[in-house]
């Protein structure tokens, strides 16, 4: 029998073939720690929604923690695809300046003209392979959102 | 014995076949995204037509008793979901089953309610989502009604006593939004409970996010981490999609509507009565 050549052609050749497999494959992506901050304070249970500027079809969510700090919902992953994003950050509050209760008595809250305000922000973030801590503050900038009237008496 | 004359044969060599697994292996691997987008695809347009089905039947459902079906409500005495023989508490995807061509499902609720619960109808759920089967031991809906951005929408609350017709759609049936799908937690679609996006049958629900979502905030896409708990997923429209949610509105057409969409946009085409005009470029 012949014995086994690994020419050099050929191992640059497989090696060019893994490469391509490897670069089609992965997309970067970053773990982040972080938090919400409003006014020098943690926001907590605030919605973020990363709207990636790049590709359209990514779309990231999350939300804050009682702490204020940021959880990334990435569509099962934890972990952010880098690049640029446009985060939007919504929390509700209480006429009070207070946070919404848990679960369906939240729920019914927001659904209840008048009995709690939304606000919004939208900031500019970007995300390179070597970020690990990413702070957002939105003193100043939220906004309540919508034109949101009572619903009128029909007729 | 057979002439043992053989021709000399050239065979393959290792190397020779690896490279050509190794193309093989390439060749699929671009092959293989392009069929899971021809898929989802082809999921998206039946979940469009599921809810052109519903809309469909709403307007059947108007043209027979002059108003929108109810979208059910909590109790009498059940805190939660709606008590077994209290058909007018029962929600919307209840009241237009005949108009589905589900009759015996209807008939079946109007007897037993437990065996309600456990009845499938299959126009209820989204093939980008999830399969045609029981979850948590009762049948879904991934699609809710809209109930504006609070009690302004097309879905009526039952104990609040009006009921929604046609000429209550202020803004124009081509303005307004009759149902999509909703947001729900992936990790606690199976087993758990993440409170309340998804934990009840589809049909006796009461009031509550099952089947009836609010136009508040943009629609968004479904939650998967397991961590994210407590409220921050109920009342919203969502899917499974890579990009935005498939919606119906009153006069019976279906869009796609994206997750990066306008909240004032999206709230005024929710609401029926809000007398703003609705950019739908935007949507």
């Amino acid at each position: 029998m012949k014995p086994l050549h690994f020419p050099g052609r050929w191992a640059g050749g497989i090696a060019l073939c893994l490469t391509t497999l490897l670069v089609a494959g992965c997309e970067t992506r970053v773990a982040i720690t972080g938090k919400v901050l409003n006014a020098g304070q943690p926001l907590p249970k605030a919605e973020l929604r990363w709207v990636s500027e790049s590709d359209s079809s990514l779309f990231v969510g999350g939300a804050t923690d009682a702490s204020g700090n940021i959880i990334v919902d990435a569509g099962g992953k934890s972990a952010i695809p880098v690049g640029n994003y446009k985060v939007t950050v919504v929390w509700w509050r209480l006429a009070n300046g207070k946070p919404l209760p848990d679960g369906e008595e939240g729920t019914a809250i927001k659904g209840k003209p008048g009995a709690a305000k939304q606000f919004s922000a939208t900031l500019d973030v970007e995300i390179t392979k070597g970020t690990t801590q990413v702070d957002l503050d939105v003193t100043g900038k939220g906004t309540v959102v919508g034109d949101i009237k009572p619903a009128s008496v029909l007729p | 014995m057979y002439s043992s004359k053989r021709t000399p044969r050239r065979a393959f060599t290792l190397i020779e076949l690896l490279v050509v697994i190794a193309i093989i292996a390439i060749l699929i691997g671009l092959l293989l995204p392009a069929v899971q987008k021809v898929r989802e695809a082809a999921n998206r347009m039946k979940c469009s037509n599921n809810l052109k089905q519903i809309g469909v039947a709403y307007h059947s459902y108007h043209d027979t008793l002059g108003r929108f079906p109810a979208a059910g409500d909590n109790g009498p005495t059940a805190c939660c979901s709606a008590d077994a023989g209290y058909f007018d508490y029962y929600n919307w995807t209840y009241h237009i089953l005949p108009y589905l061509e589900q009759d015996n499902i209807w008939r079946l609720g109007q007897t037993n309610q437990a065996a309600l619960r456990t009845s499938i109808t299959k126009t209820y759920f989204c093939p980008t989502r999830r399969q045609t089967q029981l979850y948590k031991n009762v049948a879904k809906s991934d699609y809710a009604a809209s109930r504006g951005t609070g009690e302004n929408g097309v879905a009526s609350r039952y104990n609040l006593g009006f009921v929604v017709m046609m000429a209550h759609i202020l803004d124009g049936t081509s303005n307004t939004l009759l149902a999509g799908e909703t947001r729900v937690h992936r990790a606690f679609m199976i087993a758990g409970d993440d409170c309340c996006s998804d934990n009840e049958d589809a049909y006796t629900n009461g009031w509550a996010d099952d089947v009836v979502r609010h136009g508040a905030s943009p629609p968004q896409p479904d939650i998967w981490n397991p961590a994210l708990i407590g409220g921050v997923a109920d009342g919203y429209f969502g899917s499974s999609h890579p990009t935005g949610i498939n919606a119906v509105l009153v006069d019976g057409s279906v869009r796609h509507i994206r997750f990066s969409v306008n909240a004032t946009t999206f709230s005024r085409l929710a609401q029926r009565d809000d007398g703003q005009n609705v950019d739908h470029d935007g949507l």
